[in-house]
């Protein structure tokens, strides 16, 4: 179990910034429509420029090759360290700084780039857009008879776990009545499903790039790469119904031993895989259409570090993103600025939530007695137990025997606090799971609770003052 | 057939569209009988408003280029109303032009063999 966060949190970091090394920062960058956000115009080509971009894209891809290795060799370090004290803190604000550094070098080689464009006396075209008449409305990849089926099957696992909570299904490792959790994972899982979808309908819809001035040319190459994109996006609803779904609602229901951790750790790697897939198709495009590529519209001065679209005469809201995969937001859009601003709370929010997540871990617990009373506490939460309200203690010197299924409150490898359903019983829990001891406490008005202080040795001491008092 | 709008010309947007439909279907890159986009779809494609896309249909449509019903949209007229005359507001632009190539240097010759181009071309 201990490893199991790492595992997740390595397949999710690593893979990603490796495909975004594959993405952001091009090889041959002759083949690319863009180097790091700017136009590949013709002039690059020409002696003595040349030269210059060669230096520039050198200088840029040695630099975020190295951070991906140092980030990489982290990972590892992290992965094999397995135990860690603050380990989700140290895993978590690991990946926010490694995809944020990762765009470093490539906001560094979109200013070089614009400045060697600068150098060069060539300018971007102000207010100009091209639109092909032959294409718009007309290419469209995704299918309503593709995406509609992982939705119906993402639908079925809702349904089943809605029955199974309100136990109109008896299954066999439903410990948790009352608490809706298979419910609430799998229409969480359904949910996300749909957003795919949605996100899938929208990127088909968007503006058909033009590239020459031959229709045809336009409508192949749109064509190739949102069938593409819609290819992956129904992938990416399958592998969320099917791993996601229904390996959570096997292991909620029948708790056949294959945990949705596991079946999230498949998840992750197949999505990215998928990813992967996916860059490597979209590269092919490209090389492939590069020849063609006679009319590419330069708008390089409204995107912000390659990476930030901001043009105020664009009525669009979502345009095709310069870096990475998918589409972004004009920033400059009334609702891009709404967008832009929930974006950056919800980082500030994230950065919050996980310096409280570290607090929690790095927190001890404590159990004592005081007068009269059980006392429970961590940094602002506080459980009190009357000792007179006592019926019966218990202790507990394995809890790995108890199935903790959380209801709300906190569930980390090393705290366990709020209401949950243990072994299908409502209880309050605040205990350290990782030091296995417990007391149960059930009091007179039938409350049950499982609680332990920060070591075993404060538990059985508590537990002694509490057998003597009773 | 690639409509290039420049949001810094003095030329309307609206009217950039009308003139490049227009010299579409005279080089024959659009032909009788085809299907525009809609308006909703050609604005979203641009990131223009619906009214400018509107605008520039109604002013083909009045002006015989195009015809529009609630059906089948917005299509190219098969047989468009020859007058076999230049209308005054092409007069007086022409007038600009050749008035414009004259005060910059540009022989009778080259100015009729450009027309002779354009026209002979997209005849």
């Amino acid at each position: 179990m201990n490893s199991f966060f790492g595992i997740i949190m390595f397949i999710c970091l690593v893979p990603t910034i490796w495909i975004c090394y594959a993405m952001l920062y091009p090889r041959k960058w002759k083949e690319k429509k863009l180097i790091f956000g700017v136009t590949n115009r013709k002039e690059f080509t020409e002696p003595g420029v040349s030269d210059k971009v060669d230096a520039v894209t050198e200088k840029t891809n040695k630099a975020a090759l190295r951070l991906n290795t140092v980030f990489t060799v982290i990972a590892v370090i992290l992965l094999v360290l397995g135990t860690l004290p603050m380990r989700t803190f140290i895993w978590v604000m690991f990946v926010f700084i490694a995809i944020f550094a990762m765009s470093i070098p490539y906001a560094c080689g979109n200013k070089e780039m614009k400045a060697l464009k600068k150098s060069l006396g060539l300018s971007s075209e102000k207010g100009i857009s091209y639109t092909d008449i032959k294409t718009v409305g007309t290419v469209r990849a995704l299918k309503l008879t593709a995406i509609l089926p992982p939705n119906i099957v993402g639908a079925l696992t809702v349904i089943i776990a809605l029955l199974a909570d309100l136990q109109v299904i008896k299954t066999p490792g439903s410990s948790a009545p009352g608490t809706f959790l298979a419910t609430i994972v799998c229409g969480t899982i359904f949910l996300i499903g749909v957003m795919i979808s949605a996100f899938a309908y929208m990127l088909d819809r968007m503006k058909s790039e033009v590239i020459s001035a031959d229709s045809d040319i336009n409508a192949n190459y749109n064509r190739a790469k949102k069938k593409t994109m819609a290819k992956m996006n129904v992938l990416m609803v399958w592998i969320n119904a099917i791993f996601a779904g229904v390996l959570s609602l096997l292991d909620i229901l029948f708790y056949s031993g294959i945990t949705m951790i596991a079946g999230i750790g498949i998840y992750m790697i197949l999505i990215m895989a998928a990813l992967a897939m996916f860059v490597h198709t979209e590269q092919s495009i490209e090389k492939i259409y590069r020849k063609d590529m006679t009319l590419i519209q330069d708008d390089d001065d409204l995107w912000i570090a390659g990476m930030f679209y901001y043009n105020p005469s664009d009525k669009r809201l979502n345009v095709e993103k310069r870096a990475g995969v998918g589409s972004t937001i004009n920033m400059a859009h009334p609702v891009g600025k709404v967008i832009g601003f929930l974006a950056a709370l919800s980082i500030v929010f994230s950065i919050l939530v996980v310096i409280w997540v570290g607090m929690l871990e790095s927190t001890p617990i404590s159990l004592r007695v005081s007068d009269g009373n059980v006392i429970c506490h961590q940094l602002r939460d506080e459980y009190v137990i009357p000792v007179g309200d006592i019926e019966s203690i218990e202790y507990i010197e394995d809890i790995r025997g108890l199935r903790f299924v959380r209801t709300s409150g906190t569930g980390m490898e090393t705290l366990l606090k709020g209401n949950f359903s243990v072994d299908g019983e409502a209880c309050k829990v605040f205990l350290a799971p990782d030091k296995m001891v417990a007391i149960k406490v059930v009091t007179a008005s039938g409350k049950i609770y499982y609680i332990s202080g920060a070591t075993p040795t404060e538990t059985s001491s508590v537990y002694a003052q509490l057998n003597e008092s009773l | 057939m690639i409509i290039r709008i420049n949001e810094l010309s003095d030329i309307p947007i609206y009217m950039q569209i009308r003139n490049q439909i227009v010299m579409g279907i005279s080089s024959g890159e659009l032909e009788g009988g085809e299907q525009l986009p809609t308006v909703r779809a050609l604005a979203m494609e641009m990131g223009i408003n619906t009214m400018t896309v509107s605008k520039a249909y109604q002013l083909l449509k009045t002006e015989g280029y195009i015809m529009t019903d609630r059906k089948n949209g917005a299509r190219i007229r098969t047989s468009i109303k020859q007058q076999g005359s230049i209308s005054d507001s092409n007069k007086t632009e022409l007038k600009r032009i050749v008035s414009e190539c004259r005060l910059s240097g540009v022989s009778k010759a080259d100015l009729l063999s450009l027309i002779d181009e354009y026209y002979g071309t997209e005849s």
